[in-house]
């Protein structure tokens, strides 16, 4: 295989290995979902362009995360208060800790699995409503036919149950499935 | 004190605003503050952003997934972003990209070939701000279908501008790894080793281990594959593959997938323009399903290969693990899944569908209760049950189930149908909480007694029953006929059951024999000649026996734990049946 081929293959390889933590890294960080697949995008160009400075004796993990962060400054930057409405004494305590509670975001993604299916048939129809057919509430306010308070009201509730769930799965508590 | 319990509602409110886009300033004042005072705050807030991201990502997933149905390739979607992208920085590509470029867009009709993309646009094809609605759904597959484009199309390795003179890339010293194929959707999937990735590129010899769920692949020739978990299937080629365990679907509805070839250890099976299933059990053998068309399957043994036989649609064979026999059978799509959507896969409606069509007597699915507490018959307005005291309904991942935590649900009809017969059967799933000594299901005389004989009763032994003790830990199937509250002809299952673990439970009375089926395997068998009693009696769920007034006594054994999915037969089931009302559950990884 030629080198650069090789190399490809390498960094997609590495590159998909680590976007479950970027993409949660990058989704704490930032307020528009949209804008968190556009930064994605950013960092693995920038990642790939600066691909053979990488040291492969070091962590790439480590490294591309240096780039998101740096990618996510420089979009906080320009944005202001878009990127995220929080206050920067806020979003910098949540910044430092986002780097390390995202290494548990491939894990939190198999329990979440592991949950979703634990819903009610009427909550999964929900939660797949919201993020599989219309990604805001008002669109599955009118597709399930409920008032945006009570899908908003509902999502919470579920939401809360996902991560009790989560937290149980990670302690290692079986159940049905 | 766990984390969990410190949520309070107004941060979930907060953080539920903030997912949903809707935070007022005043909200995000309050959220930033809990968040800057709160340590647990913050936790909570980064755990439920990482949860959004995962959810937004599925939702990308879903959204790359329809954009894959499209008539264009992952490839030919990509090259279509690019090309339409301007941007500074071009980078020529070499002419065999061109010429894919070239040929995609001539069978699009869309504008003459551009020689010239962007080097963003090389590999990544977006801006920040461009096209966001149909970047965001291809966003999911497009890195894996970056790796793709520049394997088939050899492109250039650099990510600078290349002068379009400069000398061709020196020939690989060793050929990279084919791609014959795609993982172009799963549900619930789990690998064993390093999982593919949606939009993916699945190479030439590649092993992949499904351990959990569905997933489906479309091979370079455009065949389609839908895998079920277990499976393990290598794929050999762009036309070829080999399954050595597990169940898959084959369509190859497209003119360029005629001829896909699947091995498996004692046959090759043929496409002739179909859509079939193959499955190969744990003990080697073969099966072969033909749902549509027709396929050509030919035993292969050390020996050589045997005569190729053809199936046609509705038709199937079953080839044995030493070969000595090819036996034509009728083709059983319902054990097979034919799609990924919604209702092809859910395993609580394929289950309850696969229950209905075998045509129970009752069906208590517990997914609702009445106001009066009454217990929906699925199969139809008579038998409803009633839940008494505290028996209640708790959602599982198999939709509802029935929690028992001293009540129970009772038919008050006598079931007519088993009155004097040859042959019952009852199926259902139970996950006890602990190790007890409890009734799970009762055919209970209508006497008015403390203590009630039962017709059928199948319980669970103690951990240490100072009575009987071998029946310590064990499940227990009983038949008696007269019915008393002791004796009769009793299963017992080999294996101590365990505490809060899913349990699939068949008890089958089939004329003179009695079958007892945990988890689709025969846990035990014996004969008894005696058909069921033909006095009246009431159905228990839960509990043994009761007081006249209906409440829980001395001998009531009530149950804690959950039961679910509780079916009652007038025939028999057979061992093939038992075994598939296991497996539909099974299918995304419900087994206990």
């Amino acid at each position: 295989m030629a080198l650069r081929d090789q190399q490809t293959t390498d960094f997609v390889g590495r590159m998909m290995a680590v976007q479950p933590r970027l993409r949660a890294y990058a989704r704490i960080m930032i307020y528009n979902p949209s804008d968190v697949n556009d930064l994605l995008q950013e960092v693995a160009t920038i990642g790939w362009q600066k691909y053979e400075q990488y040291d492969a004796s070091r962590s790439f993990d480590a490294w591309i995360m240096g780039i998101a962060r740096n990618c996510v400054f420089e979009y906080m930057r320009d944005q202001g208060k878009r990127a995220c409405p929080l206050t920067s004494e806020a979003i910098e305590l949540l910044e430092s800790e986002a780097v390390d509670t995202s290494t548990s975001a491939s894990d939190i993604e198999q329990a979440l699995d592991i949950c979703l299916r634990k819903l009610s048939a009427k909550d999964h129809r929900l939660v797949r409503t919201r993020f599989e057919q219309s990604e805001t509430n008002r669109g599955v306010s009118k597709l399930l036919g409920l008032s945006e308070a009570t899908v908003s009201r509902t999502l919470n509730r579920i939401y809360a149950q996902l991560l009790l769930c989560i937290k149980q799965q990670e302690r290692g508590m079986g159940a049905k499935l | 004190m766990s984390q969990d319990k410190h949520i309070s509602a107004e941060l979930l409110r907060l953080c539920g605003s903030l997912r949903d886009q809707q935070l007022t300033e005043a909200e995000a004042e309050r959220l930033s503050q809990l968040l800057t005072e709160r340590p647990e705050a913050r936790r909570f807030y980064l755990r439920f952003m990482v949860v959004t991201a995962s959810l937004e990502s599925r939702s990308h997933d879903e959204a790359a997934q329809e954009q894959d149905a499209n008539d264009e390739s992952n490839v030919g979607l990509l090259l279509q972003l690019l090309e339409q992208e301007q941007k500074a920085r071009p980078i020529v590509l070499p002419p065999e990209t061109a010429a894919v470029s070239a040929s995609r867009q001539k069978k699009t009709n869309a504008a003459p070939t551009r020689k010239v993309v962007t080097a963003g646009q090389y590999f990544l094809g977006h801006t920040l701000r461009g096209k966001r609605a149909l970047l965001a759904c291809a966003a999911a597959f497009l890195l894996g279908a970056v790796l793709i484009i520049i394997l088939l199309t050899n492109a250039p390795n650099e990510v600078e501008p290349l002068a379009e003179d400069l000398p061709a890339e020196p020939q690989p010293s060793q050929p990279a790894p084919r791609v014959v194929a795609t993982l172009i959707a799963s549900v619930d999937a789990s690998w064993q080793g390093t999982a593919p990735v949606i939009g993916g590129p699945l190479y030439q010899d590649q092993a992949l281990a499904l351990s959990q769920g569905f997933a489906k692949l479309r091979f370079t020739n455009q065949a389609e594959v839908i895998l079920q978990a277990p499976c393990t299937i290598v794929p050999v080629s762009e036309s070829t593959m080999r399954i050595s365990r597990g169940r898959m679907v084959g369509q190859c509805y497209a003119e360029s997938s005629k001829g896909f070839t699947v091995y498996t250890p004692t046959a090759r099976v043929v496409d002739i323009g179909t859509e079939f299933g193959v499955y190969v059990s744990d003990e080697g053998t073969v099966e072969a399903h033909v749902f549509e068309g027709e396929v050509s399957l030919t035993p292969i043994t050390e020996a050589g290969e045997g005569r190729a036989v053809s199936i046609r649609e509705g038709g199937a064979r079953l080839v044995s693990a030493d070969v000595s026999l090819v036996a034509p059978a009728k083709a059983e799509p319902s054990r097979f899944v034919q799609g990924m959507d919604q209702e092809d896969r859910d395993p609580a409606m394929r289950y309850a569908e696969l229950v209905k069509a075998m045509q129970p007597v009752v069906y208590y699915r517990f997914e609702s209760l009445g106001q009066d507490g009454s217990v929906r018959n699925e199969m139809g307005g008579r038998y409803a049950a009633r839940v008494f005291d505290q028996a209640a309904i708790e959602s599982t991942g198999m939709g509802n189930a029935a929690r028992f935590s001293g009540g129970y649900v009772q038919v008050d009809e006598t079931i007519q149908e088993l009155s004097g017969a040859e042959q019952y059967a009852i199926a259902f799933w139970v996950r006890p909480d602990s190790v007890q000594q409890a009734a799970l299901i009762t055919f209970a005389a209508d006497v008015e007694a403390e203590r009630q004989p039962s017709l059928t009763i199948l319980t669970l032994g103690q951990l240490r029953d100072e009575l009987i003790h071998a029946e310590a830990k064990r499940l227990r199937f009983t038949h008696r006929n007269p019915p008393n509250v002791a004796g009769g002809m009793s299963l017992k299952y080999a294996r101590p059951y365990a505490a809060a673990k899913w349990m699939h439970v068949v008890g089958v009375k089939d004329g003179p024999r009695m079958l007892l089926y945990v988890n689709g395997e025969l846990a035990a068998e014996a004969d008894d000649a005696t058909p069921m009693s033909d006095i009246d009696f009431k159905t228990r769920i839960g509990i043994n026996v009761v007081d006249p007034s209906g409440k829980p006594n001395g001998f009531s054994r009530p149950f804690k734990g959950l039961i679910d999915e509780v079916a009652i037969y007038d025939k028999a089931i057979s061992k093939a049946e038992a075994e598939q009302l296991y497996r539909e559950s099974s299918l995304s990884g419900s087994e206990p």
